[in-house]
Protein backbone atom coordinates (compact mmCIF):
# COMPACT_ATOMS: atom_id res chain seq x y z
CA UNK A 1 0.00 0.00 0.00
CA UNK A 2 1.54 3.52 -0.43
CA UNK A 3 -0.51 5.80 1.45
CA UNK A 4 1.31 8.42 2.84
CA UNK A 5 1.89 8.53 6.08
CA UNK A 6 4.12 11.39 6.86
CA UNK A 7 6.38 10.75 10.34
CA UNK A 8 8.28 13.65 9.70
CA UNK A 9 8.85 16.70 12.54
CA UNK A 10 6.98 19.46 11.19
CA UNK A 11 10.27 21.33 10.82
CA UNK A 12 10.97 19.18 8.27
CA UNK A 13 7.90 19.29 5.78
CA UNK A 14 7.80 21.68 3.22
CA UNK A 15 6.06 24.90 3.15
CA UNK A 16 3.32 23.59 1.03
CA UNK A 17 2.40 20.75 3.00
CA UNK A 18 2.72 22.13 6.28
CA UNK A 19 -0.04 24.69 4.55
CA UNK A 20 -1.78 21.09 3.53
CA UNK A 21 -1.48 20.11 7.41
CA UNK A 22 -3.09 23.23 8.42
CA UNK A 23 -6.39 22.82 6.31
CA UNK A 24 -6.53 18.89 6.70
CA UNK A 25 -6.55 19.73 10.84
CA UNK A 26 -9.52 21.82 9.99
CA UNK A 27 -10.97 20.47 6.97
CA UNK A 28 -10.03 16.66 7.52
CA UNK A 29 -9.26 16.54 3.70
CA UNK A 30 -7.02 13.85 3.97
CA UNK A 31 -10.00 11.47 4.77
CA UNK A 32 -9.66 11.93 0.84
CA UNK A 33 -6.12 9.52 1.02
CA UNK A 34 -8.10 6.17 1.42
CA UNK A 35 -6.94 3.58 -0.14
CA UNK A 36 -8.36 2.06 -3.11
CA UNK A 37 -7.13 -1.19 -5.62
CA UNK A 38 -4.81 -0.20 -8.43
CA UNK A 39 -6.98 -1.59 -11.31
CA UNK A 40 -9.29 1.49 -10.54
CA UNK A 41 -6.62 3.81 -12.15
CA UNK A 42 -7.58 2.38 -15.46
CA UNK A 43 -9.44 4.69 -17.98
CA UNK A 44 -12.31 2.12 -17.61
CA UNK A 45 -13.09 2.47 -14.26
CA UNK A 46 -12.38 6.12 -14.42
CA UNK A 47 -15.67 6.82 -16.61
CA UNK A 48 -17.62 8.21 -13.78
CA UNK A 49 -14.78 10.94 -13.04
CA UNK A 50 -14.66 11.94 -16.40
CA UNK A 51 -18.18 12.22 -16.19
CA UNK A 52 -18.18 14.52 -13.06
CA UNK A 53 -15.50 15.96 -14.99
CA UNK A 54 -17.80 17.64 -18.13
CA UNK A 55 -20.22 18.41 -14.73
CA UNK A 56 -17.88 20.36 -13.56
CA UNK A 57 -17.05 21.97 -17.13
CA UNK A 58 -21.00 22.42 -17.63
CA UNK A 59 -22.00 24.21 -14.04
CA UNK A 60 -18.45 26.61 -15.19
CA UNK A 61 -19.73 27.20 -18.97
CA UNK A 62 -23.71 27.57 -17.57
CA UNK A 63 -22.45 30.17 -15.13
CA UNK A 64 -21.11 32.32 -18.31
CA UNK A 65 -24.01 31.73 -20.34
CA UNK A 66 -26.80 32.69 -17.37
CA UNK A 67 -25.23 36.43 -17.20
CA UNK A 68 -26.95 36.61 -20.54
CA UNK A 69 -29.55 34.69 -20.94
CA UNK A 70 -33.24 35.83 -20.42
CA UNK A 71 -35.61 33.21 -19.69
CA UNK A 72 -39.10 34.71 -20.64
CA UNK A 73 -40.60 33.24 -23.77
CA UNK A 74 -40.19 37.11 -25.80
CA UNK A 75 -36.77 37.17 -25.22
CA UNK A 76 -35.21 33.63 -24.80
CA UNK A 77 -34.27 32.82 -28.25
CA UNK A 78 -33.41 36.87 -28.98
CA UNK A 79 -31.43 36.76 -25.80
CA UNK A 80 -29.16 33.39 -27.16
CA UNK A 81 -28.63 35.40 -30.29
CA UNK A 82 -27.31 38.27 -28.66
CA UNK A 83 -25.09 36.13 -26.51
CA UNK A 84 -23.68 34.01 -29.68
CA UNK A 85 -22.89 37.69 -31.69
CA UNK A 86 -22.57 40.31 -29.39
CA UNK A 87 -20.43 38.69 -26.40
CA UNK A 88 -17.02 38.06 -26.52
CA UNK A 89 -16.19 34.64 -26.37
CA UNK A 90 -19.93 33.56 -25.54
CA UNK A 91 -20.23 31.80 -29.06
CA UNK A 92 -17.49 29.40 -27.81
CA UNK A 93 -18.56 28.86 -24.43
CA UNK A 94 -22.20 28.24 -25.57
CA UNK A 95 -20.75 25.41 -27.89
CA UNK A 96 -18.50 24.11 -25.01
CA UNK A 97 -21.62 24.27 -23.04
CA UNK A 98 -23.53 22.14 -25.73
CA UNK A 99 -20.41 19.58 -26.43
CA UNK A 100 -19.77 18.84 -22.65
CA UNK A 101 -23.71 18.35 -22.60
CA UNK A 102 -23.29 15.93 -24.91
CA UNK A 103 -19.91 14.06 -23.40
CA UNK A 104 -21.23 13.79 -19.90
CA UNK A 105 -24.24 11.63 -21.93
CA UNK A 106 -21.66 9.88 -23.70
CA UNK A 107 -19.84 9.13 -20.47
CA UNK A 108 -22.69 8.66 -18.09
CA UNK A 109 -23.58 5.83 -20.07
CA UNK A 110 -20.39 3.84 -21.04
CA UNK A 111 -19.35 4.26 -17.12
CA UNK A 112 -23.28 2.19 -16.55
CA UNK A 113 -22.16 0.07 -19.12
CA UNK A 114 -18.73 -0.55 -17.38
CA UNK A 115 -20.34 -1.27 -14.01
CA UNK A 116 -22.95 -3.33 -15.14
CA UNK A 117 -20.22 -5.55 -17.60
CA UNK A 118 -18.12 -5.67 -14.48
CA UNK A 119 -20.67 -6.48 -11.76
CA UNK A 120 -20.10 -3.50 -9.92
CA UNK A 121 -23.44 -3.20 -8.86
CA UNK A 122 -23.79 -6.48 -6.78
CA UNK A 123 -24.05 -6.68 -3.24
CA UNK A 124 -23.26 -4.19 -1.26
CA UNK A 125 -23.45 -1.73 -3.78
CA UNK A 126 -27.11 -2.17 -5.02
CA UNK A 127 -27.91 1.21 -3.49
CA UNK A 128 -25.28 2.85 -5.29
CA UNK A 129 -26.50 1.37 -8.67
CA UNK A 130 -29.41 2.99 -7.86
CA UNK A 131 -28.08 6.51 -7.09
CA UNK A 132 -26.05 6.16 -10.56
CA UNK A 133 -29.25 5.14 -12.48
CA UNK A 134 -31.34 8.06 -10.42
CA UNK A 135 -27.90 10.29 -11.65
CA UNK A 136 -29.00 9.33 -15.33
CA UNK A 137 -32.05 10.58 -15.56
CA UNK A 138 -31.01 13.72 -14.34
CA UNK A 139 -28.56 14.06 -17.13
CA UNK A 140 -31.20 13.20 -19.30
CA UNK A 141 -33.25 15.43 -17.30
CA UNK A 142 -30.44 18.48 -17.68
CA UNK A 143 -29.89 17.83 -21.46
CA UNK A 144 -34.15 17.82 -22.00
CA UNK A 145 -34.79 21.13 -20.32
CA UNK A 146 -31.67 22.49 -21.51
CA UNK A 147 -32.62 21.56 -25.17
CA UNK A 148 -36.02 23.77 -23.99
CA UNK A 149 -33.83 26.66 -22.83
CA UNK A 150 -32.91 27.67 -26.85
CA UNK A 151 -36.43 28.10 -27.35
CA UNK A 152 -36.21 27.14 -30.93
CA UNK A 153 -38.45 25.26 -33.03
CA UNK A 154 -36.32 21.98 -31.61
CA UNK A 155 -36.77 23.13 -27.87
CA UNK A 156 -40.75 24.28 -28.04
CA UNK A 157 -41.70 20.69 -29.54
CA UNK A 158 -39.67 18.73 -27.05
CA UNK A 159 -41.37 21.30 -24.35
CA UNK A 160 -44.75 20.12 -25.87
CA UNK A 161 -44.08 16.57 -25.94
CA UNK A 162 -43.32 16.86 -22.51
CA UNK A 163 -46.26 18.44 -21.82
CA UNK A 164 -48.57 15.88 -23.54
CA UNK A 165 -46.71 13.11 -21.59
CA UNK A 166 -48.13 15.62 -18.30
CA UNK A 167 -51.20 15.41 -19.25
CA UNK A 168 -51.10 11.63 -20.23
CA UNK A 169 -50.08 10.62 -16.73
CA UNK A 170 -52.19 13.05 -14.63
CA UNK A 171 -51.80 14.02 -11.39
CA UNK A 172 -48.23 12.61 -11.55
CA UNK A 173 -47.57 14.90 -13.93
CA UNK A 174 -48.65 18.22 -11.97
CA UNK A 175 -45.61 20.07 -12.13
CA UNK A 176 -45.63 19.80 -16.41
CA UNK A 177 -48.48 21.24 -16.21
CA UNK A 178 -48.61 24.54 -17.20
CA UNK A 179 -51.47 25.03 -15.04
CA UNK A 180 -49.88 24.78 -11.86
CA UNK A 181 -48.70 28.64 -12.04
CA UNK A 182 -50.70 30.15 -14.52
CA UNK A 183 -48.95 33.85 -14.85
CA UNK A 184 -45.57 31.83 -14.72
CA UNK A 185 -44.17 30.61 -18.21
CA UNK A 186 -42.97 27.02 -18.06
CA UNK A 187 -40.10 28.18 -19.49
CA UNK A 188 -38.90 29.96 -16.37
CA UNK A 189 -40.09 27.12 -14.70
CA UNK A 190 -37.93 24.78 -16.66
CA UNK A 191 -34.96 27.12 -16.32
CA UNK A 192 -35.05 26.96 -12.58
CA UNK A 193 -35.28 23.26 -13.08
CA UNK A 194 -31.73 23.54 -15.38
CA UNK A 195 -30.20 25.85 -13.50
CA UNK A 196 -30.59 24.94 -9.72
CA UNK A 197 -32.99 21.47 -9.05
CA UNK A 198 -31.35 19.81 -10.95
CA UNK A 199 -27.54 20.61 -10.95
CA UNK A 200 -28.69 20.89 -7.13
CA UNK A 201 -30.13 17.05 -6.82
CA UNK A 202 -27.24 16.11 -9.32
CA UNK A 203 -24.64 17.15 -6.72
CA UNK A 204 -26.34 16.20 -3.50
CA UNK A 205 -26.34 12.07 -4.84
CA UNK A 206 -23.13 12.64 -6.60
CA UNK A 207 -21.70 13.28 -2.63
CA UNK A 208 -24.08 10.20 -1.81
CA UNK A 209 -22.42 8.64 -4.66
CA UNK A 210 -19.00 9.34 -3.20
CA UNK A 211 -19.83 8.44 0.05
CA UNK A 212 -20.96 5.01 -0.55
CA UNK A 213 -17.79 4.38 -2.79
CA UNK A 214 -15.58 5.71 0.59
CA UNK A 215 -17.88 2.85 2.19
CA UNK A 216 -18.00 0.17 0.03
CA UNK A 217 -14.90 0.47 -1.68
CA UNK A 218 -14.14 0.75 -5.41
CA UNK A 219 -15.44 -2.93 -6.41
CA UNK A 220 -12.95 -5.57 -7.04
CA UNK A 221 -12.19 -6.60 -10.55
CA UNK A 222 -14.21 -9.13 -12.00
CA UNK A 223 -10.91 -11.24 -12.60
CA UNK A 224 -9.22 -10.57 -10.09
CA UNK A 225 -11.38 -10.70 -7.32
CA UNK A 226 -10.42 -9.13 -3.98
CA UNK A 227 -7.53 -10.58 -3.42
CA UNK A 228 -4.90 -9.15 -0.98
CA UNK A 229 -1.73 -9.30 -3.75
CA UNK A 230 -3.35 -6.49 -5.56
CA UNK A 231 -1.98 -3.46 -5.01
CA UNK A 232 -3.38 -0.06 -3.31
CA UNK A 233 -2.96 3.54 -3.78
CA UNK A 234 -5.08 6.43 -2.40
CA UNK A 235 -8.04 7.75 -3.48
CA UNK A 236 -6.10 11.06 -4.22
CA UNK A 237 -4.14 9.70 -7.24
CA UNK A 238 -7.06 7.66 -8.87
CA UNK A 239 -8.13 11.78 -8.82
CA UNK A 240 -5.07 13.02 -10.41
CA UNK A 241 -5.20 10.21 -13.11
CA UNK A 242 -8.91 11.15 -13.39
CA UNK A 243 -7.63 14.81 -13.98
CA UNK A 244 -5.09 13.65 -16.52
CA UNK A 245 -7.84 12.60 -18.57
CA UNK A 246 -10.08 15.52 -17.94
CA UNK A 247 -7.77 17.34 -19.42
CA UNK A 248 -7.62 15.71 -22.63
CA UNK A 249 -11.47 15.42 -22.69
CA UNK A 250 -11.44 19.18 -22.05
CA UNK A 251 -9.14 19.88 -24.45
CA UNK A 252 -11.87 18.06 -27.26
CA UNK A 253 -14.50 19.64 -25.84
CA UNK A 254 -12.34 23.15 -26.58
CA UNK A 255 -11.57 21.61 -30.16
CA UNK A 256 -15.23 20.71 -30.87
CA UNK A 257 -16.88 23.97 -30.23
CA UNK A 258 -14.65 25.56 -32.41
CA UNK A 259 -14.87 23.75 -35.16
CA UNK A 260 -18.30 22.53 -34.73
CA UNK A 261 -19.76 25.43 -33.22
CA UNK A 262 -23.60 25.98 -32.43
CA UNK A 263 -26.28 28.00 -33.79
CA UNK A 264 -29.55 28.80 -32.84
CA UNK A 265 -32.87 27.56 -34.53
CA UNK A 266 -35.89 29.83 -35.60
CA UNK A 267 -37.95 31.44 -32.96
CA UNK A 268 -41.15 28.68 -32.00
CA UNK A 269 -44.82 28.59 -33.09
CA UNK A 270 -47.17 26.47 -32.14
CA UNK A 271 -49.25 24.02 -33.71
CA UNK A 272 -46.42 22.47 -35.95
CA UNK A 273 -44.29 19.19 -35.58
CA UNK A 274 -41.11 19.72 -37.74
CA UNK A 275 -38.12 18.64 -35.41
CA UNK A 276 -36.35 16.07 -34.40
CA UNK A 277 -35.13 15.71 -31.12
CA UNK A 278 -32.14 15.46 -29.31
CA UNK A 279 -29.89 12.36 -30.92
CA UNK A 280 -30.31 10.94 -27.15
CA UNK A 281 -34.31 11.13 -27.26
CA UNK A 282 -34.10 9.64 -30.89
CA UNK A 283 -35.39 5.54 -29.70
CA UNK A 284 -38.57 7.03 -27.84
CA UNK A 285 -39.74 9.28 -30.35
CA UNK A 286 -39.43 5.81 -33.28
CA UNK A 287 -41.63 4.44 -30.30
CA UNK A 288 -43.93 7.96 -30.89
CA UNK A 289 -44.14 7.17 -34.18
CA UNK A 290 -45.03 3.58 -34.06
CA UNK A 291 -47.54 4.05 -31.08
CA UNK A 292 -48.42 7.52 -29.91
CA UNK A 293 -47.04 9.69 -27.51
CA UNK A 294 -47.25 6.85 -25.07
CA UNK A 295 -44.37 5.29 -26.57
CA UNK A 296 -42.16 7.92 -24.90
CA UNK A 297 -43.87 7.25 -21.50
CA UNK A 298 -43.80 3.77 -21.61
CA UNK A 299 -40.48 3.51 -23.57
CA UNK A 300 -39.09 5.48 -20.56
CA UNK A 301 -40.78 3.67 -17.75
CA UNK A 302 -39.75 0.06 -18.98
CA UNK A 303 -35.97 1.70 -19.80
CA UNK A 304 -35.73 2.64 -15.81
CA UNK A 305 -37.79 -0.33 -14.58
CA UNK A 306 -35.25 -2.64 -16.04
CA UNK A 307 -31.89 -0.55 -15.06
CA UNK A 308 -33.58 -0.33 -11.60
CA UNK A 309 -34.27 -4.28 -11.47
CA UNK A 310 -30.68 -5.57 -12.56
CA UNK A 311 -28.81 -5.42 -9.00
CA UNK A 312 -32.22 -7.48 -7.86
CA UNK A 313 -32.34 -10.01 -10.53
CA UNK A 314 -28.77 -10.48 -10.92
CA UNK A 315 -27.73 -11.81 -7.80
CA UNK A 316 -25.52 -14.40 -8.33
CA UNK A 317 -21.76 -13.19 -6.75
CA UNK A 318 -19.93 -13.79 -10.20
CA UNK A 319 -18.48 -10.17 -11.43
CA UNK A 320 -16.74 -11.92 -14.29
CA UNK A 321 -18.64 -11.22 -17.78
CA UNK A 322 -17.85 -14.66 -18.94
CA UNK A 323 -19.77 -16.38 -16.35
CA UNK A 324 -23.10 -14.31 -16.86
CA UNK A 325 -24.22 -15.11 -19.76
CA UNK A 326 -27.86 -14.49 -19.10
CA UNK A 327 -27.27 -11.36 -18.31
CA UNK A 328 -24.83 -10.39 -20.49
CA UNK A 329 -27.00 -11.47 -23.34
CA UNK A 330 -29.96 -9.84 -22.06
CA UNK A 331 -27.85 -6.67 -21.79
CA UNK A 332 -26.88 -6.71 -25.52
CA UNK A 333 -30.25 -7.19 -26.01
CA UNK A 334 -31.72 -3.99 -24.64
CA UNK A 335 -28.12 -1.84 -26.35
CA UNK A 336 -28.82 -3.59 -29.82
CA UNK A 337 -32.88 -2.71 -29.11
CA UNK A 338 -31.80 0.88 -28.03
CA UNK A 339 -29.31 1.54 -31.27
CA UNK A 340 -31.56 -0.05 -33.92
CA UNK A 341 -34.56 2.25 -32.58
CA UNK A 342 -31.95 5.34 -32.63
CA UNK A 343 -31.00 4.70 -36.21
CA UNK A 344 -34.59 4.10 -37.65
CA UNK A 345 -35.31 7.68 -36.03
CA UNK A 346 -32.09 9.05 -37.90
CA UNK A 347 -34.16 7.96 -41.26
CA UNK A 348 -37.41 8.98 -40.65
CA UNK A 349 -39.90 11.98 -40.90
CA UNK A 350 -40.82 13.89 -37.63
CA UNK A 351 -44.86 12.91 -37.79
CA UNK A 352 -47.66 15.24 -35.84
CA UNK A 353 -48.25 13.88 -32.82
CA UNK A 354 -49.28 16.92 -30.61
CA UNK A 355 -52.42 18.34 -30.54
CA UNK B 1 -47.72 -11.61 4.77
CA UNK B 2 -44.53 -12.51 3.37
CA UNK B 3 -42.28 -9.79 2.54
CA UNK B 4 -42.90 -10.45 -1.49
CA UNK B 5 -46.64 -10.57 -1.03
CA UNK B 6 -46.35 -6.75 0.80
CA UNK B 7 -44.03 -5.98 -2.08
CA UNK B 8 -46.46 -6.40 -4.87
CA UNK B 9 -49.48 -5.36 -2.43
CA UNK B 10 -47.00 -1.61 -2.67
CA UNK B 11 -46.57 -1.80 -6.20
CA UNK B 12 -50.08 -2.19 -7.35
CA UNK B 13 -50.91 0.59 -4.92
CA UNK B 14 -48.60 2.54 -6.60
CA UNK B 15 -50.07 1.71 -10.00
CA UNK B 16 -53.43 1.60 -8.83
CA UNK B 17 -52.77 5.26 -7.40
CA UNK B 18 -50.79 5.99 -11.10
CA UNK B 19 -53.96 4.82 -12.87
CA UNK B 20 -56.61 6.28 -10.84
CA UNK B 21 -54.33 10.11 -11.31
CA UNK B 22 -53.59 9.75 -15.05
CA UNK B 23 -57.98 9.00 -15.86
CA UNK B 24 -58.41 12.48 -16.21
CA UNK B 25 -55.87 12.63 -18.62
CA UNK B 26 -57.85 10.12 -21.03
CA UNK B 27 -60.49 13.42 -21.67
CA UNK B 28 -57.79 15.77 -23.07
CA UNK B 29 -59.27 17.36 -26.24
CA UNK B 30 -57.90 18.04 -29.04
CA UNK B 31 -56.35 22.14 -29.38
CA UNK B 32 -55.70 22.51 -32.90
CA UNK B 33 -56.35 26.24 -33.50
CA UNK B 34 -59.08 27.29 -36.18
CA UNK B 35 -57.71 31.19 -35.65
CA UNK B 36 -57.20 32.59 -38.98
CA UNK B 37 -53.65 34.52 -37.25
CA UNK B 38 -52.44 31.54 -35.67
CA UNK B 39 -52.60 29.49 -38.93
CA UNK B 40 -50.82 32.31 -41.00
CA UNK B 41 -48.32 32.22 -37.99
CA UNK B 42 -47.81 28.33 -38.52
CA UNK B 43 -47.52 28.61 -42.60
CA UNK B 44 -44.58 31.48 -41.72
CA UNK B 45 -43.06 28.55 -39.32
CA UNK B 46 -43.44 26.12 -41.74
CA UNK B 47 -41.58 28.43 -44.45
CA UNK B 48 -38.32 28.75 -41.80
CA UNK B 49 -38.25 25.72 -40.82
CA UNK B 50 -39.16 23.11 -43.37
CA UNK B 51 -39.02 25.59 -46.90
CA UNK B 52 -39.33 22.93 -49.27
CA UNK B 53 -42.44 21.18 -47.85
CA UNK B 54 -44.55 23.87 -49.65
CA UNK B 55 -47.95 21.37 -49.73
CA UNK B 56 -48.04 21.83 -46.11
CA UNK B 57 -47.68 25.95 -46.25
CA UNK B 58 -50.12 26.08 -48.55
CA UNK B 59 -52.64 23.61 -46.50
CA UNK B 60 -52.09 26.27 -43.76
CA UNK B 61 -52.59 29.49 -45.99
CA UNK B 62 -55.73 27.43 -47.46
CA UNK B 63 -56.40 26.70 -43.68
CA UNK B 64 -56.61 30.53 -42.67
CA UNK B 65 -58.63 31.73 -45.65
CA UNK B 66 -61.65 29.26 -44.48
CA UNK B 67 -61.31 30.53 -40.92
CA UNK B 68 -64.03 31.27 -38.96
CA UNK B 69 -62.08 33.47 -37.28
CA UNK B 70 -60.32 35.99 -39.24
CA UNK B 71 -59.93 38.82 -36.60
CA UNK B 72 -56.72 40.74 -36.76
CA UNK B 73 -55.52 39.26 -40.25
CA UNK B 74 -55.72 41.02 -43.36
CA UNK B 75 -57.18 38.11 -45.38
CA UNK B 76 -56.34 40.20 -49.20
CA UNK B 77 -52.86 40.00 -47.95
CA UNK B 78 -53.15 36.44 -47.43
CA UNK B 79 -55.03 35.85 -50.75
CA UNK B 80 -52.11 37.36 -53.00
CA UNK B 81 -49.45 35.27 -50.75
CA UNK B 82 -51.68 32.16 -52.09
CA UNK B 83 -50.70 33.35 -55.12
CA UNK B 84 -47.23 34.26 -54.68
CA UNK B 85 -46.93 30.45 -53.34
CA UNK B 86 -48.83 29.19 -57.05
CA UNK B 87 -46.12 31.47 -58.63
CA UNK B 88 -43.09 29.41 -56.40
CA UNK B 89 -42.28 33.05 -55.12
CA UNK B 90 -41.69 31.86 -51.34
CA UNK B 91 -39.95 35.45 -50.48
CA UNK B 92 -42.71 37.41 -51.60
CA UNK B 93 -45.40 35.00 -50.02
CA UNK B 94 -43.58 35.22 -46.64
CA UNK B 95 -43.46 38.99 -46.83
CA UNK B 96 -47.13 39.25 -47.70
CA UNK B 97 -48.23 36.67 -44.82
CA UNK B 98 -46.28 38.87 -42.36
CA UNK B 99 -47.37 41.93 -43.26
CA UNK B 100 -51.12 40.07 -43.13
CA UNK B 101 -50.84 39.74 -39.33
CA UNK B 102 -49.25 43.50 -38.91
CA UNK B 103 -45.75 42.47 -38.49
CA UNK B 104 -43.22 43.58 -40.25
CA UNK B 105 -41.40 41.40 -43.03
CA UNK B 106 -38.37 39.46 -42.32
CA UNK B 107 -34.98 41.60 -42.70
CA UNK B 108 -32.38 38.92 -41.37
CA UNK B 109 -31.97 36.26 -38.37
CA UNK B 110 -30.52 39.08 -36.03
CA UNK B 111 -33.89 40.64 -36.11
CA UNK B 112 -36.06 39.19 -33.58
CA UNK B 113 -37.57 41.30 -31.60
CA UNK B 114 -38.08 44.01 -34.36
CA UNK B 115 -40.07 41.21 -36.40
CA UNK B 116 -41.60 39.57 -33.88
CA UNK B 117 -43.24 42.61 -32.36
CA UNK B 118 -46.56 42.63 -34.27
CA UNK B 119 -48.05 45.74 -34.31
CA UNK B 120 -51.88 45.18 -33.17
CA UNK B 121 -54.71 47.67 -33.37
CA UNK B 122 -54.28 50.59 -30.96
CA UNK B 123 -57.40 49.66 -28.56
CA UNK B 124 -54.97 46.21 -28.18
CA UNK B 125 -52.47 47.96 -25.83
CA UNK B 126 -53.07 45.69 -22.76
CA UNK B 127 -52.76 42.57 -24.79
CA UNK B 128 -49.79 44.02 -26.73
CA UNK B 129 -47.79 44.45 -23.13
CA UNK B 130 -49.23 41.07 -22.16
CA UNK B 131 -46.12 38.61 -21.25
CA UNK B 132 -46.92 34.98 -22.39
CA UNK B 133 -47.23 32.67 -19.54
CA UNK B 134 -47.76 28.90 -19.12
CA UNK B 135 -46.68 26.83 -22.17
CA UNK B 136 -47.07 30.29 -25.14
CA UNK B 137 -44.22 30.33 -27.40
CA UNK B 138 -44.25 34.32 -26.99
CA UNK B 139 -43.16 34.28 -30.86
CA UNK B 140 -45.77 36.32 -33.37
CA UNK B 141 -43.56 35.74 -36.23
CA UNK B 142 -40.94 33.23 -36.63
CA UNK B 143 -37.49 34.14 -37.50
CA UNK B 144 -34.85 32.11 -39.70
CA UNK B 145 -32.39 30.17 -37.43
CA UNK B 146 -28.83 31.83 -37.04
CA UNK B 147 -26.64 29.50 -38.26
CA UNK B 148 -23.21 28.68 -37.17
CA UNK B 149 -20.23 30.35 -37.96
CA UNK B 150 -16.84 28.64 -38.32
CA UNK B 151 -14.27 31.40 -37.62
CA UNK B 152 -10.79 29.68 -39.05
CA UNK B 153 -8.51 32.55 -38.49
CA UNK B 154 -5.46 33.26 -36.95
CA UNK B 155 -7.09 33.31 -33.50
CA UNK B 156 -8.43 30.08 -33.73
CA UNK B 157 -6.04 28.49 -35.04
CA UNK B 158 -3.60 29.46 -31.92
CA UNK B 159 -6.05 28.24 -29.73
CA UNK B 160 -6.61 24.92 -31.24
CA UNK B 161 -2.66 24.41 -31.17
CA UNK B 162 -3.10 25.60 -27.19
CA UNK B 163 -5.94 23.06 -26.52
CA UNK B 164 -3.69 20.48 -28.75
CA UNK B 165 -1.01 21.55 -26.09
CA UNK B 166 -3.45 20.73 -23.14
CA UNK B 167 -4.62 17.32 -24.84
CA UNK B 168 -0.70 16.08 -25.09
CA UNK B 169 -0.58 17.21 -21.25
CA UNK B 170 -2.97 15.66 -20.10
CA UNK B 171 -1.98 12.51 -22.18
CA UNK B 172 1.24 12.62 -20.78
CA UNK B 173 0.14 12.98 -17.21
CA UNK B 174 -1.99 10.02 -17.56
CA UNK B 175 0.71 7.45 -18.62
CA UNK B 176 3.26 9.31 -15.66
CA UNK B 177 0.20 8.71 -13.45
CA UNK B 178 -0.48 5.21 -14.46
CA UNK B 179 -0.76 2.19 -12.35
CA UNK B 180 2.82 0.74 -12.16
CA UNK B 181 1.33 -2.80 -12.48
CA UNK B 182 -0.98 -3.22 -15.30
CA UNK B 183 -3.52 -4.78 -14.64
CA UNK B 184 -3.33 -7.57 -17.01
CA UNK B 185 -0.29 -8.43 -15.40
CA UNK B 186 -2.13 -8.83 -12.06
CA UNK B 187 -4.09 -10.92 -14.22
CA UNK B 188 -1.80 -13.00 -15.57
CA UNK B 189 -0.23 -13.46 -12.04
CA UNK B 190 -3.11 -14.84 -10.38
CA UNK B 191 -3.82 -16.82 -13.16
CA UNK B 192 -0.50 -18.21 -12.92
CA UNK B 193 -0.67 -18.87 -8.71
CA UNK B 194 -4.22 -20.89 -9.78
CA UNK B 195 -2.02 -22.78 -11.68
Amino acid sequence: MATTVDHEPPEHRSRARRALDVVDDRLGIKALEYPVPEHANGLGWSLGGLTAATLVVLIATGIFLAQWYNPVPEEANASVRYLVTHVWAGEFLRSVHFWAAQAMYVLAVLHLLRVFVTGSYKAPREANWLVGVAMFALVLGAIFTGTVMKWDQEGFEALGHNLEIGRLVGGLGFWFSPRLARDVSILTRLYVAHIAIIPGLLLGLFALHGMLLKRHGISPDPVLGAVASEPTEPFTHHLRRIAAFALVVAAALGALALLWPRGVGPTPVEGIEVTKPPWMFWWLFTLENWVGLKGILWGTGVLFAVLVAVPFVDRSPDRWWRRRPVAMVLGALVLVLLVALTVLMAVTTPAQHLG
Amino acid sequence: MTRAKRLLTIAAFVVGLAVAVAAPATAHEDEKSTEAGVLVRQAIALMVNTPRDTMAVEDKVDDALASEKPAGVNLDLVTAAKEALAAADLHRARALLEVSIGASPHVNDMAVLPVGRTAGPPSDTAAALRLATGEESGTNVAVDALAARRHLDAGTWAVLAALAVMAGAGVALAIRFRPPVPVRALRAGTAEGRT
